[in-house]
Protein backbone atom coordinates (compact mmCIF):
# COMPACT_ATOMS: atom_id res chain seq x y z
CA UNK A 1 0.00 0.00 0.00
CA UNK A 2 1.31 3.74 -0.68
CA UNK A 3 0.89 6.21 1.38
CA UNK A 4 -1.28 7.61 -1.22
CA UNK A 5 -3.42 4.64 -0.70
CA UNK A 6 -3.19 4.64 2.81
CA UNK A 7 -3.93 8.66 3.31
CA UNK A 8 -6.78 8.27 0.71
CA UNK A 9 -8.75 5.74 2.84
CA UNK A 10 -8.34 8.15 6.19
CA UNK A 11 -9.82 11.08 4.09
CA UNK A 12 -12.44 9.25 3.18
CA UNK A 13 -13.49 8.23 6.62
CA UNK A 14 -12.91 11.22 7.96
CA UNK A 15 -15.29 13.51 5.32
CA UNK A 16 -17.74 10.48 5.17
CA UNK A 17 -17.23 10.21 0.95
CA UNK A 18 -14.54 11.64 -1.43
CA UNK A 19 -13.50 15.42 0.56
CA UNK A 20 -14.54 18.22 -1.18
CA UNK A 21 -12.34 20.59 -3.24
CA UNK A 22 -11.87 23.15 0.05
CA UNK A 23 -11.59 20.04 2.36
CA UNK A 24 -9.03 21.80 4.91
CA UNK A 25 -7.49 18.50 5.43
CA UNK A 26 -4.68 17.66 2.94
CA UNK A 27 -2.67 14.40 1.72
CA UNK A 28 0.35 16.17 3.04
CA UNK A 29 -0.73 17.21 6.71
CA UNK A 30 -2.06 13.28 7.10
CA UNK A 31 1.15 12.12 6.01
CA UNK A 32 3.05 14.57 8.66
CA UNK A 33 0.73 12.83 11.47
CA UNK A 34 1.17 9.24 9.85
CA UNK A 35 5.22 10.17 10.46
CA UNK A 36 3.64 9.77 14.55
CA UNK A 37 1.82 6.73 13.78
CA UNK A 38 4.04 4.94 12.55
CA UNK A 39 6.63 5.04 15.62
CA UNK A 40 3.50 4.40 17.31
CA UNK A 41 2.93 1.14 15.41
CA UNK A 42 6.75 0.29 15.80
CA UNK A 43 6.72 0.56 19.53
CA UNK A 44 3.20 -1.66 19.81
CA UNK A 45 5.19 -4.27 18.27
CA UNK A 46 8.14 -3.93 20.43
CA UNK A 47 5.75 -3.92 23.38
CA UNK A 48 3.93 -7.14 21.93
CA UNK A 49 7.26 -8.98 21.28
CA UNK A 50 7.75 -8.69 25.10
CA UNK A 51 4.91 -9.79 25.76
CA UNK A 52 4.76 -12.45 23.88
CA UNK A 53 8.21 -13.54 23.35
CA UNK A 54 9.73 -11.96 26.35
CA UNK A 55 12.11 -10.95 24.15
CA UNK A 56 12.21 -7.40 22.91
CA UNK A 57 12.58 -6.80 19.19
CA UNK A 58 10.82 -5.21 16.22
CA UNK A 59 9.67 -7.44 13.49
CA UNK A 60 11.56 -7.26 10.08
CA UNK A 61 8.46 -5.93 8.53
CA UNK A 62 9.20 -2.63 9.60
CA UNK A 63 13.01 -2.13 8.71
CA UNK A 64 14.07 0.10 5.60
CA UNK A 65 17.22 -0.03 3.71
CA UNK A 66 18.60 3.66 2.67
CA UNK A 67 21.59 3.31 0.94
CA UNK A 68 24.02 5.84 -0.71
CA UNK A 69 24.24 8.02 2.51
CA UNK A 70 27.31 10.53 2.14
CA UNK A 71 29.63 10.44 4.98
CA UNK A 72 31.54 14.13 6.09
CA UNK A 73 34.52 13.71 8.65
CA UNK A 74 34.45 15.61 11.66
CA UNK A 75 38.48 14.49 12.76
CA UNK A 76 41.04 11.84 11.71
CA UNK A 77 38.64 9.06 13.18
CA UNK A 78 35.81 10.27 13.77
CA UNK A 79 32.96 11.26 10.94
CA UNK A 80 29.49 11.52 10.72
CA UNK A 81 26.44 11.04 8.63
CA UNK A 82 22.66 12.42 8.18
CA UNK A 83 20.28 9.81 8.50
CA UNK A 84 16.96 10.09 6.99
CA UNK A 85 14.46 10.80 9.75
CA UNK A 86 15.85 10.86 13.60
CA UNK A 87 15.58 6.96 14.63
CA UNK A 88 12.66 5.72 16.57
CA UNK A 89 13.16 5.45 19.98
CA UNK A 90 13.39 1.45 20.87
CA UNK A 91 15.56 0.13 23.43
CA UNK A 92 19.01 1.75 23.83
CA UNK A 93 19.69 2.03 19.51
CA UNK A 94 17.56 -0.71 18.26
CA UNK A 95 15.71 2.13 15.86
CA UNK A 96 18.88 1.59 13.70
CA UNK A 97 19.61 -2.49 12.73
CA UNK A 98 22.93 -2.60 10.68
CA UNK A 99 25.11 -0.05 9.14
CA UNK A 100 27.42 -1.02 5.98
CA UNK A 101 29.75 1.33 4.02
CA UNK A 102 30.61 0.67 0.56
CA UNK A 103 31.90 2.25 -2.99
CA UNK A 104 32.79 1.34 -6.48
CA UNK A 105 36.31 -0.39 -5.54
CA UNK A 106 34.61 -2.31 -2.91
CA UNK A 107 31.09 -3.24 -3.59
CA UNK A 108 31.23 -5.85 -0.76
CA UNK A 109 29.86 -4.33 2.10
CA UNK A 110 31.61 -4.21 5.67
CA UNK A 111 30.05 -3.40 8.67
CA UNK A 112 29.85 -1.47 12.19
CA UNK A 113 29.83 -2.60 15.88
CA UNK A 114 26.56 0.11 17.18
CA UNK A 115 27.35 1.54 21.09
CA UNK A 116 24.87 2.66 23.15
CA UNK A 117 25.15 6.66 24.16
CA UNK A 118 26.81 5.51 27.61
CA UNK A 119 29.60 2.96 25.62
CA UNK A 120 30.87 6.33 23.45
CA UNK A 121 32.61 7.95 26.36
CA UNK A 122 33.61 4.30 27.52
CA UNK A 123 34.71 3.89 23.44
CA UNK A 124 36.16 7.56 23.88
CA UNK A 125 39.47 6.17 26.20
CA UNK A 126 40.46 3.34 23.61
CA UNK A 127 42.42 3.55 20.91
CA UNK A 128 40.86 2.83 17.32
CA UNK A 129 40.12 -1.12 16.63
CA UNK A 130 42.09 -1.65 13.57
CA UNK A 131 39.55 -2.43 10.37
CA UNK A 132 36.58 -1.53 12.56
CA UNK A 133 34.19 0.91 12.43
CA UNK A 134 32.12 1.78 16.08
CA UNK A 135 29.19 4.00 15.79
CA UNK A 136 26.69 5.54 17.23
CA UNK A 137 23.03 7.16 16.49
CA UNK A 138 22.54 10.54 17.89
CA UNK A 139 19.32 12.82 17.18
CA UNK A 140 19.68 12.30 12.83
CA UNK A 141 23.14 11.88 12.48
CA UNK A 142 25.09 8.43 13.07
CA UNK A 143 28.58 9.05 14.20
CA UNK A 144 31.39 6.88 13.42
CA UNK A 145 34.67 6.07 15.28
CA UNK A 146 37.38 4.03 12.91
CA UNK A 147 40.97 4.51 11.92
CA UNK A 148 39.49 4.09 8.02
CA UNK A 149 39.25 7.27 5.63
CA UNK A 150 35.24 6.63 5.87
CA UNK A 151 34.41 9.54 3.97
CA UNK A 152 35.83 7.14 1.03
CA UNK A 153 32.18 5.33 1.30
CA UNK A 154 28.59 5.66 0.95
CA UNK A 155 26.83 4.29 4.05
CA UNK A 156 23.73 1.84 3.83
CA UNK A 157 21.57 2.14 7.23
CA UNK A 158 18.36 -0.44 7.72
CA UNK A 159 16.37 1.49 10.43
CA UNK A 160 12.80 1.34 11.89
CA UNK A 161 10.66 3.33 9.40
CA UNK A 162 7.86 3.55 7.39
CA UNK A 163 9.81 4.23 3.89
CA UNK A 164 10.07 7.19 2.17
CA UNK A 165 7.61 9.96 3.97
CA UNK A 166 8.70 12.61 1.07
CA UNK A 167 7.37 10.44 -1.38
CA UNK A 168 3.45 10.10 -1.12
CA UNK A 169 3.87 7.27 -3.96
CA UNK A 170 6.58 5.21 -2.22
CA UNK A 171 5.41 2.40 -0.44
CA UNK A 172 4.32 2.28 3.12
CA UNK A 173 6.29 -0.14 4.65
CA UNK A 174 4.28 -1.27 7.66
CA UNK A 175 2.77 -4.38 8.13
CA UNK A 176 -0.87 -5.40 7.39
CA UNK A 177 -1.64 -6.09 10.94
CA UNK A 178 0.11 -3.03 12.20
CA UNK A 179 -1.83 -0.54 10.12
CA UNK A 180 -4.86 -0.56 12.57
CA UNK A 181 -3.56 0.95 15.15
CA UNK A 182 -1.68 3.76 13.03
CA UNK A 183 -5.50 4.69 11.89
CA UNK A 184 -6.57 4.48 14.87
CA UNK A 185 -4.68 7.43 15.92
CA UNK A 186 -4.47 9.49 12.94
CA UNK A 187 -8.51 9.12 13.07
CA UNK A 188 -8.64 10.59 16.45
CA UNK A 189 -6.08 13.59 15.53
CA UNK A 190 -8.26 14.54 12.49
CA UNK A 191 -11.67 13.65 14.01
CA UNK A 192 -10.45 16.42 17.20
CA UNK A 193 -9.28 18.73 14.24
CA UNK A 194 -12.63 18.88 12.51
CA UNK A 195 -14.89 18.94 15.77
CA UNK A 196 -12.85 22.44 16.74
CA UNK A 197 -15.27 25.38 16.19
CA UNK A 198 -13.66 27.80 13.43
CA UNK A 199 -12.94 31.22 14.09
CA UNK A 200 -15.24 32.74 10.94
CA UNK A 201 -14.30 36.49 11.57
CA UNK A 202 -11.75 38.46 11.19
CA UNK A 203 -12.31 40.92 14.11
CA UNK A 204 -9.18 40.98 16.17
CA UNK A 205 -10.57 38.15 18.60
CA UNK A 206 -9.24 34.86 18.74
CA UNK A 207 -13.05 33.48 18.74
CA UNK A 208 -14.03 29.87 19.55
CA UNK A 209 -17.23 30.20 19.61
CA UNK B 1 -42.67 26.34 -22.62
CA UNK B 2 -41.28 29.94 -23.66
CA UNK B 3 -41.59 33.44 -22.45
CA UNK B 4 -45.05 33.86 -24.16
CA UNK B 5 -46.68 31.18 -22.35
CA UNK B 6 -45.44 32.33 -19.43
CA UNK B 7 -46.65 35.57 -19.71
CA UNK B 8 -49.81 33.90 -20.69
CA UNK B 9 -49.88 32.15 -17.23
CA UNK B 10 -49.54 35.03 -15.61
CA UNK B 11 -52.05 36.79 -17.12
CA UNK B 12 -54.53 33.79 -16.49
CA UNK B 13 -53.58 34.19 -12.67
CA UNK B 14 -54.01 37.45 -12.61
CA UNK B 15 -57.31 37.97 -14.84
CA UNK B 16 -59.04 35.48 -13.50
CA UNK B 17 -61.02 37.48 -11.35
CA UNK B 18 -60.64 40.77 -13.27
CA UNK B 19 -58.44 41.59 -10.87
CA UNK B 20 -56.01 43.25 -12.53
CA UNK B 21 -53.44 43.55 -15.73
CA UNK B 22 -49.59 42.79 -16.37
CA UNK B 23 -48.32 45.21 -18.71
CA UNK B 24 -45.35 44.01 -20.49
CA UNK B 25 -42.91 46.33 -19.08
CA UNK B 26 -44.03 45.03 -15.48
CA UNK B 27 -44.07 41.53 -16.88
CA UNK B 28 -40.30 42.18 -18.17
CA UNK B 29 -39.53 43.85 -15.00
CA UNK B 30 -40.94 40.94 -12.75
CA UNK B 31 -39.19 38.25 -14.59
CA UNK B 32 -36.32 39.28 -14.37
CA UNK B 33 -36.12 40.05 -10.86
CA UNK B 34 -38.08 36.35 -10.16
CA UNK B 35 -35.48 34.73 -12.05
CA UNK B 36 -32.66 36.34 -10.01
CA UNK B 37 -34.27 35.67 -7.05
CA UNK B 38 -34.53 31.90 -8.33
CA UNK B 39 -30.70 31.72 -9.32
CA UNK B 40 -30.18 32.89 -5.58
CA UNK B 41 -32.42 30.28 -4.33
CA UNK B 42 -30.54 27.21 -6.19
CA UNK B 43 -27.34 29.54 -5.45
CA UNK B 44 -27.80 29.04 -1.55
CA UNK B 45 -29.80 31.74 -0.20
CA UNK B 46 -27.74 33.34 3.01
CA UNK B 47 -30.63 34.57 4.79
CA UNK B 48 -30.92 30.70 5.97
CA UNK B 49 -27.81 30.22 7.39
CA UNK B 50 -27.74 29.52 10.82
CA UNK B 51 -24.85 30.52 13.38
CA UNK B 52 -21.81 29.05 12.99
CA UNK B 53 -23.70 26.84 10.10
CA UNK B 54 -23.49 28.47 6.80
CA UNK B 55 -25.56 25.90 4.72
CA UNK B 56 -28.92 27.05 2.99
CA UNK B 57 -32.06 24.74 3.13
CA UNK B 58 -30.91 24.60 -0.73
CA UNK B 59 -27.72 24.57 -1.78
CA UNK B 60 -25.69 25.24 -4.74
CA UNK B 61 -24.60 21.58 -6.74
CA UNK B 62 -26.23 20.16 -3.36
CA UNK B 63 -27.62 16.78 -5.50
CA UNK B 64 -27.73 16.42 -9.17
CA UNK B 65 -31.10 17.54 -9.11
CA UNK B 66 -29.84 21.52 -7.30
CA UNK B 67 -27.01 21.08 -10.36
CA UNK B 68 -29.24 19.98 -13.11
CA UNK B 69 -31.24 22.90 -12.77
CA UNK B 70 -28.32 25.39 -13.67
CA UNK B 71 -26.76 23.63 -15.72
CA UNK B 72 -27.67 26.47 -18.82
CA UNK B 73 -25.68 28.49 -16.67
CA UNK B 74 -22.64 26.36 -15.55
CA UNK B 75 -19.58 27.09 -18.28
CA UNK B 76 -15.92 26.73 -18.40
CA UNK B 77 -13.06 28.63 -19.38
CA UNK B 78 -9.14 28.72 -19.26
CA UNK B 79 -7.44 31.49 -17.22
CA UNK B 80 -3.61 32.18 -17.68
CA UNK B 81 -3.01 34.92 -14.74
CA UNK B 82 -0.62 37.81 -15.17
CA UNK B 83 2.73 37.63 -13.59
CA UNK B 84 0.70 39.14 -10.12
CA UNK B 85 -1.39 36.32 -10.45
CA UNK B 86 -4.42 38.11 -11.38
CA UNK B 87 -7.07 37.75 -13.86
CA UNK B 88 -10.69 39.03 -14.80
CA UNK B 89 -13.54 37.10 -14.08
CA UNK B 90 -14.53 34.99 -17.27
CA UNK B 91 -17.54 36.14 -19.46
CA UNK B 92 -19.28 34.62 -22.48
CA UNK B 93 -22.09 34.32 -24.70
CA UNK B 94 -24.31 31.63 -24.81
CA UNK B 95 -26.38 30.82 -27.99
CA UNK B 96 -29.52 29.23 -28.07
CA UNK B 97 -31.99 28.92 -31.45
CA UNK B 98 -29.74 31.33 -33.54
CA UNK B 99 -30.03 33.97 -30.81
CA UNK B 100 -26.80 35.07 -28.59
CA UNK B 101 -26.73 35.78 -24.69
CA UNK B 102 -23.95 37.70 -23.21
CA UNK B 103 -23.40 36.17 -19.61
CA UNK B 104 -21.10 37.22 -17.31
CA UNK B 105 -19.61 35.19 -14.20
CA UNK B 106 -21.20 34.97 -10.96
CA UNK B 107 -19.74 32.57 -8.94
CA UNK B 108 -17.03 29.87 -8.83
CA UNK B 109 -17.61 26.11 -9.03
CA UNK B 110 -14.30 24.67 -9.48
CA UNK B 111 -10.88 25.93 -10.47
CA UNK B 112 -8.01 23.13 -11.52
CA UNK B 113 -4.67 23.05 -12.91
CA UNK B 114 -3.45 19.98 -14.72
CA UNK B 115 0.26 20.97 -12.74
CA UNK B 116 -1.13 21.19 -9.29
CA UNK B 117 -4.99 19.12 -9.18
CA UNK B 118 -7.17 21.31 -7.76
CA UNK B 119 -6.29 25.09 -6.66
CA UNK B 120 -8.21 26.38 -3.05
CA UNK B 121 -10.28 29.07 -2.53
CA UNK B 122 -9.31 30.94 0.64
CA UNK B 123 -10.85 33.47 3.28
CA UNK B 124 -8.90 36.89 3.16
CA UNK B 125 -8.50 36.48 6.71
CA UNK B 126 -6.92 32.77 6.72
CA UNK B 127 -4.52 33.95 3.89
CA UNK B 128 -1.52 34.27 5.87
CA UNK B 129 -1.57 31.00 7.26
CA UNK B 130 -1.79 29.30 3.87
CA UNK B 131 0.74 31.62 2.22
CA UNK B 132 2.96 30.68 5.15
CA UNK B 133 2.19 27.02 5.39
CA UNK B 134 5.29 24.85 5.75
CA UNK B 135 3.20 21.28 5.29
CA UNK B 136 1.24 22.73 2.13
CA UNK B 137 4.08 24.97 0.45
CA UNK B 138 1.98 27.27 -1.58
CA UNK B 139 4.64 26.95 -4.30
CA UNK B 140 2.82 23.30 -4.71
CA UNK B 141 -0.74 24.06 -3.21
CA UNK B 142 -2.27 27.02 -5.33
CA UNK B 143 -4.80 29.14 -3.87
CA UNK B 144 -6.96 31.88 -5.53
CA UNK B 145 -9.35 34.90 -3.46
CA UNK B 146 -12.07 36.73 -5.15
CA UNK B 147 -11.47 39.96 -5.68
CA UNK B 148 -14.32 42.52 -7.28
CA UNK B 149 -13.59 42.08 -10.92
CA UNK B 150 -11.38 38.79 -10.74
CA UNK B 151 -9.45 36.38 -9.11
CA UNK B 152 -6.09 36.84 -7.44
CA UNK B 153 -3.92 33.38 -7.37
CA UNK B 154 -0.78 32.60 -5.41
CA UNK B 155 1.63 31.20 -6.04
CA UNK B 156 2.22 33.69 -8.68
CA UNK B 157 5.64 35.06 -10.72
CA UNK B 158 5.91 38.22 -8.73
CA UNK B 159 6.34 36.98 -5.22
CA UNK B 160 6.59 32.96 -5.57
CA UNK B 161 8.22 32.77 -8.69
CA UNK B 162 6.06 30.02 -10.14
CA UNK B 163 3.42 30.62 -12.75
CA UNK B 164 0.24 29.38 -12.88
CA UNK B 165 -1.01 28.58 -16.49
CA UNK B 166 -4.11 27.03 -18.50
CA UNK B 167 -6.16 27.30 -15.27
CA UNK B 168 -9.35 25.50 -16.06
CA UNK B 169 -12.10 27.20 -14.18
CA UNK B 170 -15.89 25.84 -14.00
CA UNK B 171 -18.39 28.99 -12.85
CA UNK B 172 -21.78 29.69 -12.76
CA UNK B 173 -22.87 33.09 -14.97
CA UNK B 174 -25.87 34.96 -14.00
CA UNK B 175 -28.89 33.85 -16.01
CA UNK B 176 -29.48 36.72 -19.21
CA UNK B 177 -32.17 38.93 -19.16
CA UNK B 178 -35.53 37.39 -20.69
CA UNK B 179 -37.30 39.98 -22.23
CA UNK B 180 -41.23 39.66 -23.87
CA UNK B 181 -41.18 41.82 -27.08
CA UNK B 182 -43.75 42.38 -28.97
CA UNK B 183 -45.54 44.59 -31.96
CA UNK B 184 -48.62 47.02 -31.47
CA UNK B 185 -51.98 46.38 -33.15
CA UNK B 186 -54.27 48.32 -34.95
CA UNK B 187 -55.79 49.14 -31.90
CA UNK B 188 -52.94 49.46 -30.09
CA UNK B 189 -52.77 46.52 -28.24
CA UNK B 190 -49.24 44.74 -27.40
CA UNK B 191 -49.00 41.47 -30.09
CA UNK B 192 -46.23 38.68 -28.92
CA UNK B 193 -43.15 39.06 -31.56
CA UNK B 194 -40.66 36.58 -30.92
CA UNK B 195 -37.87 38.71 -32.87
CA UNK B 196 -37.59 41.33 -30.52
CA UNK B 197 -37.72 38.21 -27.49
CA UNK B 198 -35.61 36.74 -25.41
CA UNK B 199 -36.06 33.53 -23.95
CA UNK B 200 -35.33 32.50 -20.66
CA UNK B 201 -32.72 29.64 -20.36
CA UNK B 202 -33.87 27.85 -18.12
CA UNK B 203 -35.49 24.44 -18.11
CA UNK B 204 -39.23 24.28 -18.34
CA UNK B 205 -39.82 23.03 -14.83
CA UNK B 206 -37.91 26.09 -13.60
CA UNK B 207 -39.69 28.38 -15.80
CA UNK B 208 -42.91 27.40 -13.67
CA UNK B 209 -40.60 28.30 -10.43
CA UNK B 210 -39.59 31.63 -11.93
CA UNK B 211 -43.85 32.41 -13.24
CA UNK B 212 -44.26 31.19 -9.11
CA UNK B 213 -42.29 34.77 -7.92
CA UNK B 214 -43.46 36.64 -10.57
CA UNK B 215 -47.21 36.03 -9.15
CA UNK B 216 -45.93 36.52 -5.98
CA UNK B 217 -44.81 40.15 -6.88
CA UNK B 218 -47.86 41.15 -8.44
CA UNK B 219 -49.54 39.46 -5.74
CA UNK B 220 -48.51 41.93 -3.23
CA UNK B 221 -48.55 44.75 -6.30
CA UNK B 222 -52.38 44.26 -6.54
CA UNK B 223 -52.83 42.91 -3.01
CA UNK B 224 -54.79 39.91 -4.00
CA UNK B 225 -54.16 37.19 -1.62
CA UNK B 226 -55.58 34.39 -3.52
CA UNK B 227 -52.55 35.02 -6.12
CA UNK B 228 -50.06 35.44 -3.48
CA UNK B 229 -51.00 32.50 -1.46
CA UNK B 230 -50.84 30.45 -4.92
CA UNK B 231 -47.09 31.83 -5.50
CA UNK B 232 -46.29 30.87 -1.68
CA UNK B 233 -47.76 27.92 -2.40
CA UNK B 234 -45.11 26.64 -5.21
CA UNK B 235 -42.26 28.33 -4.10
CA UNK B 236 -42.35 26.71 0.26
CA UNK B 237 -44.54 23.32 -0.78
CA UNK B 238 -44.06 22.53 -3.84
CA UNK B 239 -47.43 22.27 -6.93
Amino acid sequence: MTRKIFIERILRQIYNGQPNDDSSITFNQVNQWLNDAIGIAAKKNYTDSIQMDGVAYVNNSFYTTYSGLAITSIDNTTFKLDLPQIPIALGKNEGIATLQFSNSKTPTTFGAVPLSMNQVGYQDILRPIQNKVLYWSQGQQIYMSTGIPLTAYKATVRMVSGGNSSDLNSTLIIPDDYVPIMVEYIKGQLAFERSRPIDQSNDGVDNVN
Amino acid sequence: MGINEMYQICQYAINKAQNGYLTPSQFNLLANQAQTSYQDYLLGEFQQYQYGRPQAKVNYSQNSDTRQRLTPFILNATLNPNTNGYVDYPSDVISKDGVNYDVFYLQTDSITTKDFDRIRFVQQDSLYSYLKSEIDPIATNPIYLLTDTGFQFYPNTTNNNVTLTNVKVVYVVGAPPMLWGYTLDNNGRPIFAQAYSKEPLWYDIDKLEIVARILKLVGVSLQDGQVEQYANQVTQIGQ
